[in-house]
């Protein structure tokens, strides 16, 4: 098969995934989007947004849609480590011999629902977040790989703060989107009463990818064509969230404690290009770094004291920044 | 169709121009501020004027100069590509084309990616605009390449309008008048192009000896006779040559300004009946010129301008016409005034070796035997000195040779007592003015004055008329006062026109001892 009907029919499959994810969530089409993204740059994700808006129905409905393995894990306060990772469990053979075997937990699955990760203790959201950046899981000296593609899909709850445990900014730092879930439209909210109002039982949903496929897709994904103008206007977006950066803008002067990491331009990068192959482009385009830049950026900012007592919001500082750098 | 490759030379091609075009821009500005202000310093005469063709050669010598620097400056073809890119809104194709086609990515999308190029409609221009800051940078230069034309009036002097000596013909009796100018000037153009050689005149010359040594064999021999005749028409001929033909157009009603341009003026109204009458117009020719060369110092694009339409309205504008068209400054002026004056005071010369000659003739036609050999000499002896010519030379030589005592009759008679003074004309004398009115003059000069000695010797020269003989002075202090100056002094000092030639002739006849 050669190249271009190799990308034509990804993209044709990524395409109808679309249209199979949205036969199922109504509206959020920058959520199921940059879902996407995440998923072609096997990358996890953070969802922020208040209970009720669709999270877990998303990311299940992604899970029947590519046929993947999908686990959900509701996170509590006393939810242990292993309740995630697995366990090992006393056995006995046939022949009486006792011998420890290892019960892998929820995160062996291809996409995990982290749901409300801010409900569990830091030590066992460590312990998912280890598992996320190593993609392996050690239980007794024994390393257990995760099978690809793994994927977290974390969620947090902005308005309940009692009894929760903020994620360290170096532990949101591992996501590579932060998604916004909005409320819906009124109109949305009718085609969500008439779709999904007469039945308690879930639509189903057909499967339009194969494992195989996505990891494919990841693969021409990393390589999709970039120029060095975009590199460097991705690089120059970044940098100028650092307060000491001479081209950044007043609020990030005034506001910001800590800019983004070089992570964040990773993601930027390697989120505009699947953003690309997801457009159907061939390329990587401006439009596509700027598409990508806020979900990138968003939970990499941290505002000093004064920013945070005068209400100055990071979505504010990030649109002063998009509007002050601009592509040489 | 696109073929990256002819895109990627084309792109190049536009940016090198842009560069250039940009060099140049910023050159010409220097350049033409620095020419702008020395055009509004010349033009309120701090310093010399600039000939726009001066400038105008120069800066676009500098604005080349400086094209060629841009067109050969390395270009960021990355650069470059992604500017064209964003001026497209060709979603950066061509930028991650040029760098896959560089080696830097994934190449296996380049052939992808060109096939898109394929079907994009790609304008260079488009692509790659001229940037606002150029624009504006040659907007500059053209105002001040407008501020250059005015203050060095290139527009005044005939290079986007007509001649200021060849106006535009109007209807009626006017443009009559100028079909006339015209005509005269043309044929005045005609005429200042042929200037008989030296080599004619010394083949007339041989050919008169020759009829003289026949005449001495036989004084009545028929063929010596027939040829001295034809070649006393001939000489006829070449003296309507020499001299200044009458105007065509009908000149009467023009007058100049001047006073001097007014005598020349009223002579020119007259008919021609001889060629003493030329030869009275060629030296009011001469003399009007020198008028205007002694007014065309320093001019002010304004001052020259103003000069010019004197000159348009003068009778001397048949004779200027052509030449002075493509006058820019007063410098140019100069030089073509020059130029004229060298021309006919050549004809001048050559008028009077001619004059010679046909004295020469006319005395051999009428001689007996024995005296026409001797009468060709003395023929000789009593011409004056010229300079310029083969036999104004020869005649000169053998006057200079000449002894008192042995001087020919025929000077005799022309002078008042053999030695002493030749008389000068007596009406002329009339209107001299005398020495402490020269004095006064001299001392209201501009230019560094006389020597009280050498006025008295100048006023003894033009009341008493030439020192002749013995009478001519030895010592050669006189002659120290050179010839340009004499001009300008005989003109300053305003001594009547019959006068000025018998001056000159002096001061020649000095130089040449």
């Amino acid at each position: 098969m050669t190249l271009e009907k190799k990308i034509h029919d990804l993209q044709a499959k990524f395409s109808a995934l679309l249209e199979e994810i949205h036969s199922v969530i109504i509206g959020h089409e920058d959520v199921i989007r940059q879902t996407l993204i995440g998923l072609l740059c096997g990358q996890h994700l953070l969802l922020e947004g208040v209970p009720g808006l669709g999270k877990t129905l998303l990311v299940r409905t992604l899970g029947q849609a590519l046929g993947l393995r999908f686990a959900r894990v509701q996170f509590t306060p006393d939810l242990m480590p292993a309740d995630i990772i697995g366990t090992r469990i006393l056995m006995e053979d046939e022949s009486g011999r006792r011998y420890f075997e290892f019960a892998r937990g929820p995160i062996f699955a291809h996409l995990v629902l982290a749901d409300e990760i801010n409900r569990a203790t830091p030590k066992t959201q460590s312990a998912l977040l280890e598992a996320m950046q190593e993609r392996s899981v050690t239980v007794s000296g024994e390393t257990y790989k995760l099978e690809e593609p793994f994927m977290v899909l974390a969620t947090q709850n902005p308005i309940e703060m009692e009894g929760t445990y903020p994620l360290p900014e170096a532990q949101v730092d591992r996501f590579f989107f932060k998604i916004l879930l909005r409320y819906p439209s009124l109109g949305e909210l009718e085609q969500i009463l008439q779709r999904h109002g007469s039945s308690h039982e879930s639509l189903s949903v057909r499967q339009v990818l194969t494992r195989e496929e996505l990891l494919e897709a990841q693969q021409l994904v990393a390589q999709w064509p970039l120029a060095s103008p975009l590199r460097r206007y991705a690089a120059r977006l970044v940098y100028a969230t650092q307060p000491s950066c001479a081209e950044a803008p007043e609020l990030v002067k005034k506001y910001v404690e800590y800019g983004a990491s070089p992570r964040a331009a990773l993601a930027l990068v390697r989120g505009a290009k699947a953003h690309a192959f997801l457009s159907g482009e061939l390329n990587t385009r401006i439009a596509d770094i700027q598409a990508v830049f806020y979900p990138s950026l968003i939970h990499r900012i941290i505002r000093n004291f004064r920013g945070e007592a005068e209400g100055i919001s990071v979505e504010r500082i990030l649109e002063q920044v998009y509007e002050h750098v601009q592509p040489a | 169709m696109n073929s990256f490759e002819s895109l990627r030379s084309r792109l190049e091609r536009r940016q090198r121009y842009l560069h250039g075009l940009a060099a140049m821009g910023w050159v010409l500005v220097v350049t033409l501020g620095l020419t702008a202000l020395l055009g509004v310093l010349g033009s309120l005469q701090l310093l010399p004027t600039i000939a726009p063709t001066h400038w105008v050669s120069v800066n676009l010598l500098v604005g080349a100069l400086a094209f060629a620097v841009g067109w050969l400056r390395p270009l960021n073809r990355t650069e470059m590509f992604f500017r064209a890119d964003r001026n497209l809104r060709s979603h950066e194709q061509l930028v991650t084309l040029y760098e896959l086609s560089s080696g830097d990515g994934a190449r296996e999308f380049l052939p992808l990616l060109e096939r898109r190029l394929e079907r994009l409609s790609l304008d260079v221009r488009e692509a790659l605009p001229m940037a606002q800051g150029d624009r504006l940078r040659w907007a500059g230069v053209l105002a001040l390449a407008l501020v250059c034309l005015g203050t060095t009036s290139f527009v005044q002097l005939g290079i986007f309008s007509p001649s200021p000596l060849s106006p535009l013909p109007s209807e009626g009796e006017g443009s009559r008048e100028v079909r006339g100018l015209l005509e005269d000037s043309r044929e005045m153009a005609d005429w200042l192009q042929a200037l008989p050689s030296a080599q004619k005149l010394a083949s007339l010359r041989e050919r008169l000896e020759r009829a003289r040594e026949a005449l001495a064999l036989n004084p009545n021999d028929p063929r010596a006779r027939a040829a001295l005749q034809q070649l006393q028409a001939e000489i006829s001929e070449e003296q309507g040559r020499v001299l200044p033909p009458s105007p065509a157009g009908s000149q009467a009603g023009r007058a100049g300004p001047e006073a001097s341009l007014r005598e020349g003026a009223e002579e020119t109204a007259r008919p021609r009946t001889d060629s003493s009458d030329q030869t009275s117009r060629l030296d009011q020719l001469i003399q009007g010129l020198r008028s205007i060369q002694g007014q065309a110092q320093n001019l002010s694009p304004q001052e020259l301008q103003e000069l010019l339409d004197q000159l348009r309205q003068s009778d001397l504008a048949p004779l200027v016409g052509q030449a002075l068209q493509s006058v820019q400054s007063s410098a140019e002026l100069n030089e073509k005034l020059e130029e004229l004056l060298r021309n006919l005071e050549e004809r001048q010369r050559l008028n009077e070796a001619l004059e010679n000659l046909q004295s020469e003739i006319q005395s051999a036609l009428s001689q007996p035997e024995a005296q026409t050999a001797r009468s060709g000499e003395e023929a000789s002896a009593s011409a004056p000195p010229q300079a310029g010519s083969q036999s104004s030379q020869g005649s000169l030589a053998e006057g200079a040779e000449a002894q008192p005592g042995e001087r020919p009759e025929g000077e005799e008679s022309q002078s008042s007592a053999g030695y002493g003074h030749a008389p000068l004309d007596p009406e002329a004398v009339q209107d001299l003015p005398d020495l402490s009115q020269m004095r006064e003059r001299a001392r209201s000069l501009s230019v560094p004055g006389p020597q009280d000695q050498d006025l008295q010797i100048l006023f003894e020269i033009i009341s008493m008329g030439l020192p002749q003989g013995a009478d001519a002075p030895t010592e050669i202090t006189p002659v120290q006062i050179d010839y340009e100056k004499v001009e300008t002094l005989i003109d300053v000092l305003e001594i009547p026109v019959e006068l000025r030639e018998s001056v000159r002739r002096y001061f020649l006849s000095l130089s040449k001892r």
